[in-house]
């Protein structure tokens, strides 16, 4: 945990450095969404109602496929633990379920 | 009436096991068990009769099968073995635990047993702890936890020498000799196991979990063994020679040795012999009892039998590897009814028929009841006997043994018996015409390897088989052999029937597409038989139809001057009334040509009601897994089920079989003569193709001249090496080059007609590129993907300097000194060529081998992997445990085998069924979005359109063709993983090392093929990363920016900018030449160099100065350092390697133009090494189309669903680039299980080292057994005492129990209630 603490802030050190070291002035730009990028499919975070009729239609919630509370995606859309998101991939009808877990 | 049983034992568990649990034997445990104690170190009396006490004490249970045991009072068959102990002088430890034992003891207080953190902290360890345990009762400990204390527990002594709870001193234990413990402060001194086990005993039971002992299973101190179990005689027995001497079993010669060693120092601390001797000889018992357990212990010398030196096999080694207990008896199983022969092709055989040599029917049978439609036959069948074919070997009635039918024989009683036949008996009668059997070839890479056939006995010693079908198996004819399973019980022979057979697996589950159809010559008799020039009189037509069983002649296409028939005629009979269909043959050199019947080579095939109009019927119209098209085969199965097709196909190619041999197909050394002008040609292509060459090398080595021998640093060589690269691949391309126009050369002179060339263009055999290598040049020949071996850089190391042979001189240049085969195979080879033909050849044989090897355990890793994952009934894929892997298979839920590419249903019937075309047209745009409404595809609303359906007509296609493929989705219960992995690792077979693709700057170094699948699966990792970068607006278009783009990504270090650089040692400074040309590329000013090398060298407290173009470190504190030459040098590296500008990590990079769809163009970047965080932040970069093909990269910055998409991408990107066709489905499963827990988890039992892969989170203890690591796993899942249930198909079969999926998850209830209900109403029904 605390190694990766660690990392995280070493990383923050090196991204500040090599902006210094491009020799120019970084344009403010819109930050990046990770959402638009090509490989993110759609998640969206399931309501409650959904959530009971998950259950009852797969079974305990506890089987479903994880997400990370600290993937980038489930954070952004503000996923905590015990949360449901939903994975709509591009050309597959039915969507995905992720339970979200600790980690 | 009551009925013998089916088969002769019936081998049912009385019980069906829930689950397993795993733990520690403890004394008392072991004494209950072990009733007997074992003291006396001898086995035998001078008699030669075991010993009461010895270790082969017959009270340990009976191995002479004609004694009863004393314990149990059984027969050998019944008696189990009874279990015998020795009590240990004094303790020793469990070999497989010292070193948790020391983990331990390193982290709990010596005379508390707690663990070493505050109160407050343990508490609130042991809380997670138990909660863990309570959530997860079949694991109990939480590996992640117990390394988390084993760190804090580091922390904490590390600071502190006292118990936290009780102010004992902590002492620091190491471990010496593999089980000396040794306390090292104050002074050196021995721990010995008995203080061990009282410090053990201490640890309190909140504690051990936090040391990922179970306490309720397994406490620690029972690592320490007081009492040894002997495991009985029945797993160790004694063998009898044919000198009538006894050999004893390894263990039991260990196990004596432990008594010897037991009673020596029960003796010598008797007699109160010296303190050394005491320890040396407690050490040997302990040694004994390790090697016991494990005779594979590094820093221990292996127990050998005395005389040979044979390494003793212990208990453990019983169980490991492929010849282990677990591998070897537990997953796989021996079976009887089995029979195995050489294999010969017989094309009269229907294709799911087998020939069966008479000999092997009359040794394999099958039990039948005797009823009273088949009595009279069973009674035939027993009077026949044993001897002659259709008999029977055995009889057997309810309740009593079976009877031998060739002892009744010789006693002349079979009539007698035959007489007494009653019904309810079980005749095992011989295998006969008919009976369904499994048909088997090794290896078995995918389902189809094992199917099953209709049993047709032979006179002859082989098994029959239909050509057709080596396709699925594998199979040829140059002595393979096979093997054969005769199913006994109803089921599974309704089994082998209906869901094995062949008919019933026609289609590859890989792809898709038909699997068994024509090849070879079959391919060619059919393509000349249907050629447009192919006509037959009355009397050939006849003998053609017939056969294939055909006994009409249709009406003759030719009446004038005599009837004549066409093979197209004749091929039309052999296809149903209402068969259409349109596709291209192979012979079509491209689509578009081939798009009416005229097509000069008549590829545009075209069936209408049945009739072949136009076209010629080559591989791609009745082949075999045929890439991307289906066949007349997919059709039919698809239109008119397995039974029509296979009916089609078995005429078809007996057609094929005797109308080939009847035209004769042969190749005859003139039609592979060329003209001399051809000739001309080649030997002027080669001319020049060699000039330029020589002139490449030439220039290449007079450029490498200015450089001197030696490199004077890495980068020098690396680039220099590269430099070779670059000359090589461009040789290749060259040669490439020179191969394809020699091959034209080829094809053009050669007689179009002759049949090797026919043969080659309709893919029944060979190919041109053969066929030029036979009559024109053979080609370039490579060993370890590299050409020639004599380049400039002198390879190979091994052998001759500058060139490859003595036959040419040093530095000879040329091809033919390269390793270029100018000559063709029809021709010859010179002597030199021959040996580089010799040398390539045998590469690439032993690269075949090593390919089988790899993808072999590919296999085994995969499968083992997915083995437990199978379709639920609620249409989700989930593994044994119940977890989601899927929601619907493959995302859609369809099965590949029942799709047939895209349209599982015939689109045109149903149209015709439902439209009647109306006058009014309807607007396109209603029909499409009707279409788009069910979810079909677009094809279907084009065909609407066409055939004028009206919006009602066009719903009520819509609603039939949905229903279509709502049937094709894949059947519950399907065992989809193994399916998938099968999917996956059977192409791996095929798949090439050496893929010499566009050899440009970069993609040259990218990993492809087994290597990139082995990583992405196993490791998850990505051994040569790029990047695909896009570019925003302008920068994607405007080559200069694209060119200050890539100057930014680009990662310059100290050392990119400078000629040369010296370390002086003895003024300690570092000299840098900055190279002005290279400054100027990049752009750094001296300045910013300057800053960044004076920021470089901070840490040592550097002087940096600048002095024309040298720039100057001194650095005169290194002086006084402990070793001032490495550290000068170290810290040179350190100033030399920092990164000035760009991105790290981005070691190199080049733009590609690529046209867009909308017919513009735009440059991407791509790059050697990858770092998408940083790339992503730069403003001229796209970041939402910037990609890595580092997955793990992806996942930690755009999250587990992008990194599945990435690892799927790249995936299908390898199987693309080996133009192997894999459903994507399969892929999807095998990414979706590898990142189910958030994360991706490699295909392995550990990652770096820790239980933390795919096998680690996801599988049962006994299914990672049999995977690998039996050891490691079998003592931590001891430890933890972890429950294991048996959920799974591998731990069903490791209990003996039928693994619960497919037709072994389903069970058939009989309603006998119900059944008399029914009977009694019929009764009822009939007097009335």
């Amino acid at each position: 945990m605390t190694s990766k603490r660690k990392n995280v802030k070493k990383r923050v050190k090196t991204q500040k450095k090599s902006r210094v070291r491009t020799g120019k002035k970084v344009h403010s730009k819109p930050k990046f969404n990770l959402m638009d990028h090509v490989l993110v499919p759609r998640h969206e975070l399931v309501s409650d109602e959904e959530k009971a009729r998950l259950a009852e239609t797969y079974g305990p919630l506890d089987l479903f496929p994880k997400i990370l509370a600290s993937d980038p995606v489930a954070s952004q859309i503000g996923a905590k633990p015990g949360d449901v998101i939903k994975v709509i991939r591009p050309g597959e009808e039915a969507p995905t379920y992720r339970l979200v877990v600790e980690g | 009436m009551t009925l013998a049983s089916p088969v002769e034992k019936e081998e049912a568990l009385p019980n069906v096991l829930n689950a397993v649990r795993f733990g520690l034997l403890s004394p008392s445990v072991i004494r209950r068990m072990g009733i007997i104690e074992i003291r006396e170190p001898t086995a035998y009396d001078e008699g030669g009769l075991p010993i009461q006490g010895g270790v082969l004490d017959p009270r340990l249970g009976t191995t002479n099968p004609r004694v009863r045991c004393p314990t149990c009072g059984n027969l050998q068959s019944m008696c189990p073995g009874h279990f015998g102990r020795i009590e240990l002088t004094k303790p020793v430890f469990h070999i497989g635990y010292v070193r948790r034992i020391k983990d331990i003891l390193n982290s709990t207080c010596p005379s508390c047993g707690k663990v070493l953190l505050p109160e407050e902290e343990r508490r609130a360890y042991i809380e997670r702890a138990r909660k863990f345990a309570e959530e997860n009762p079949d694991k109990v400990v939480d590996d992640g936890l117990v390394r988390e204390v084993k760190e804090a527990v580091k922390r904490y002594t590390k600071k502190e020498k006292t118990c936290p709870h009780c102010g004992a001193r902590i002492e620091k234990i190491s471990l010496e000799e593999v089980f000396k413990f040794i306390v090292k402060e104050p002074e050196p001194r021995r721990l010995w196991p008995t203080e061990v086990r009282d410090r053990l005993e201490r640890i309190p039971n909140d504690d051990c979990l936090l040391m990922g002992f179970n306490p309720e299973t397994s406490r620690p101190e029972w690592t320490v063994m007081t009492v040894l179990l002997v495991p009985p005689p029945t797993v160790r027995p004694s063998i009898f020679l044919e000198t009538g001497e006894r050999s004893e079993d390894d263990l039991t010669h260990m196990l004596g040795e432990v008594v010897k060693a037991n009673q020596k120092l029960a003796y010598s601390i008797k007699t109160g012999a010296p303190n050394s001797v005491v320890e040396s000889e407690w050490d040997l018992l302990q040694y004994w009892v390790a090697v016991l357990f494990r005779n594979s212990i590094s820093g221990l010398p292996l127990a050998t039998q005395r005389g040979t030196r044979r390494p003793l096999k212990s208990l453990f080694q019983r169980l490991e590897g492929k010849e282990g207990r677990l591998r070897k008896n537990l997953v796989g199983k021996r079976v009887d009814f089995s029979s195995r022969t050489v294999i010969s092709p017989d094309p009269m055989l229907d294709i799911d028929e087998v020939g069966v040599p008479v000999e092997i029917a009359k040794t394999l049978t099958i039990p039948e009841y005797v009823n009273e439609s088949n009595i009279e036959r069973m009674k035939d069948l027993v009077l026949r006997g044993p001897d002659s074919h259709p008999g029977a070997n055995y009889v057997r009635k309810s309740g009593g043994m079976p009877i031998n039918l060739r002892v009744v024989q010789r006693r002349g009683l079979l009539k007698a018996l035959a007489e007494e036949l009653q019904i309810g008996d079980v005749v095992e009668r011989h295998l006969m015409d008919g009976d369904n059997v499994i048909f088997n070839r090794q290896p078995s890479l995918h389902r189809l390897s094992i199917m099953g056939h209709r049993v047709k006995v032979l006179p002859g010693a082989t098994f029959r088989l239909h050509p057709g079908v080596c396709v699925p198996y594998n199979a040829d004819f140059d002595g393979d052999e096979m093997n054969l399973h005769a199913p006994q019980l109803t089921e599974a022979r309704v089994e082998a029937a209906k869901l094995m057979n062949v008919k019933k697996n026609m289609l590859s589950p890989r792809t898709g597409g038909s699997i068994v159809g024509a090849r070879q010559d079959f391919v060619t008799a059919l393509y000349y038989l249907t050629r447009k020039d192919s006509l037959f009189t009355r009397e050939e037509a006849s003998i053609i139809l017939a056969s294939a069983g055909v006994t009409d002649l249709p009406e003759p296409a030719v009446l004038s001057p005599i009837e004549m028939w066409t093979g197209k005629q004749l091929f039309s009979e052999l296809l149903p009334k209402d068969f259409n269909m349109v596709t291209t043959a192979k012979v079509c050199p491209d689509v578009p040509s081939c798009s009416s019947p005229e097509s000069p080579v008549d590829g545009h095939v075209m069936i209408r009601n049945g009739q072949l109009l136009s076209g010629v019927i080559d591989d791609d119209v009745v082949g075999t897994l045929v890439k991307g098209k289906r066949t007349i085969i997919d059709l039919l199965i698809r239109d008119y089920g397995e039974e029509v097709a296979a009916d089609f196909l078995n005429r078809a190619l007996r057609m094929a079989a005797k109308f080939v041999t009847s035209i004769g197909v042969t190749v005859s050394l003139q039609e592979l003569l060329l003209p001399r002008e051809a000739e001309e040609e080649i030997e002027e292509l080669y001319r020049v193709a060699a000039e330029r060459v020589n002139r490449k090398a030439e220039e290449f080595r007079r450029a490498r001249r200015r450089v001197t021998g030696q490199y004077r640093t890495k980068e020098e060589m690396i680039r220099a090496t590269l430099e070779d690269q670059m000359l090589e691949f461009e040789m290749v391309r060259d040669l490439d080059a020179l191969r394809s126009e020699i091959n034209s050369v080829v094809a053009r002179h050669l007689n179009p007609e002759s049949n090797a060339i026919v043969m080659a263009k309709i893919g029944a055999r060979g190919s041109l590129a053969n066929l030029a290598q036979v009559v024109g040049t053979v080609g370039q020949q490579t060993v370890k993907r590299r050409v020639g071996f004599v380049l400039t850089s002198g390879k190979p190391k091994k052998g001759f300097k500058g060139r490859v042979l003595s036959y040419f001189r040093r530095g000879d240049m040329s091809l033919e000194a390269g390793g270029f085969v100018k000559s063709g195979y029809l021709k010859g080879l010179n002597p030199a060529e021959f040996v580089f033909h010799a040398m390539s050849s045998r590469e690439s044989l032993i690269d075949k081998g090593r390919r089988t090897e790899d993808s072999g355990y590919f296999y085994r890793r995969v499968a083992n992997a997915l083995k437990d994952i199978y379709v639920e009934y609620d249409g989700t894929v989930r593994d044994s445990y119940g977890r989601v892997i899927q929601f619907r298979f493959g995302g859609d839920g369809y099965d590949p085998v029942k799709l047939f590419r895209g349209e599982p249903i015939n689109f045109d019937k149903v149209i015709e069924r439902h439209v009647r075309g109306v006058r009014k047209r309807v607007p396109k745009k209603r029909i499409r979005q009707v279409v788009a409404g069910y979810g079909l595809p677009e094809r279907l609303a084009e065909m609407l359109i066409e055939a004028r359906a009206s919006e009602k007509e066009a719903r009520e296609v819509c609603e039939e063709v949905k229903r279509g493929f709502e049937a094709a989705k894949v059947d519950v219960l399907t065992p989809i993983g193994i399916i998938s992995a099968q999917s996956i690792a059977e192409p791996t077979t095929q798949m090439v090392l050496r893929t010499f693709h566009a050899p440009g700057v970069l993609t040259m170094d990218v990993t492809h093929g087994v290597e990139r699948f082995k990583e992405l699966v196993f490791y998850a990792s990505t051994s040569t990363p790029t990047m695909e970068i896009r570019l925003r607006g302008e920068w994607a278009r405007d080559r200069e920016k694209v060119e200050e783009a890539m100057r930014r990504i680009k990662e310059v270090l100290v050392r990119d900018l400078l000629s040369e650089f010296q370390i002086d040692s003895e003024g300690f400074r570092l000299v840098m030449r900055v190279d002005p040309e290279k400054m100027r590329e990049s752009g750094v000013e001296m300045d910013e160099l300057a800053s960044v090398v004076k920021a470089a060298s901070k840490g040592i407290k550097g002087r940096v100065s600048v002095e024309g173009d040298l720039i100057l470190v001194d650095m005169p504190d290194i002086a006084e350092r402990e070793k001032p030459y490495q550290t000068l040098r170290s810290w040179s590296m350190r100033i030399v390697s920092k990164q000035v500008r760009g991105i790290k990590g981005i070691k190199g990079i080049n733009a590609i133009r690529q046209e867009t769809s909308d017919g513009g163009y735009e440059y991407y970047l791509r790059t050697r090494g990858s770092n998408l965080r940083e790339v992503l932040r730069l403003e001229f970069v796209d970041p939402t189309r910037t990609l890595t093909n580092d997955c793990r990269e992806i996942t930690e910055i755009l999250g587990i669903e992008a990194g599945r998409e990435c690892l799927l991408r790249e995936l299908l990107k390898v199987l693309r680039e080996q133009g192997l066709e894999v459903d994507r489905r399969y892929v999807t499963l095998v990414v979706d299980a590898m990142t189910y827990a958030g994360k991706i988890l490699p295909i392995a039992l550990q990652a770096s080292g820790v239980p933390s892969g795919f096998f680690a989170v996801m599988k049962s203890p006994l299914s990672k057994m049999a995977f690998e690591w039996v050891y490691h796993v079998a003592l931590n899942t001891a430890m933890r005492g972890e429950r294991n249930p048996i959920n799974g198909p591998l731990d069903a079969l490791i209990m003996g129990q039928t693994p619960p999926v497919g037709t072994g998850r389903v069970r058939l209830s009989w309603d006998w209630e119900k059944t008399e209900r029914l009977l009694e109403a019929i009764k009822v029904g009939r007097s009335e």
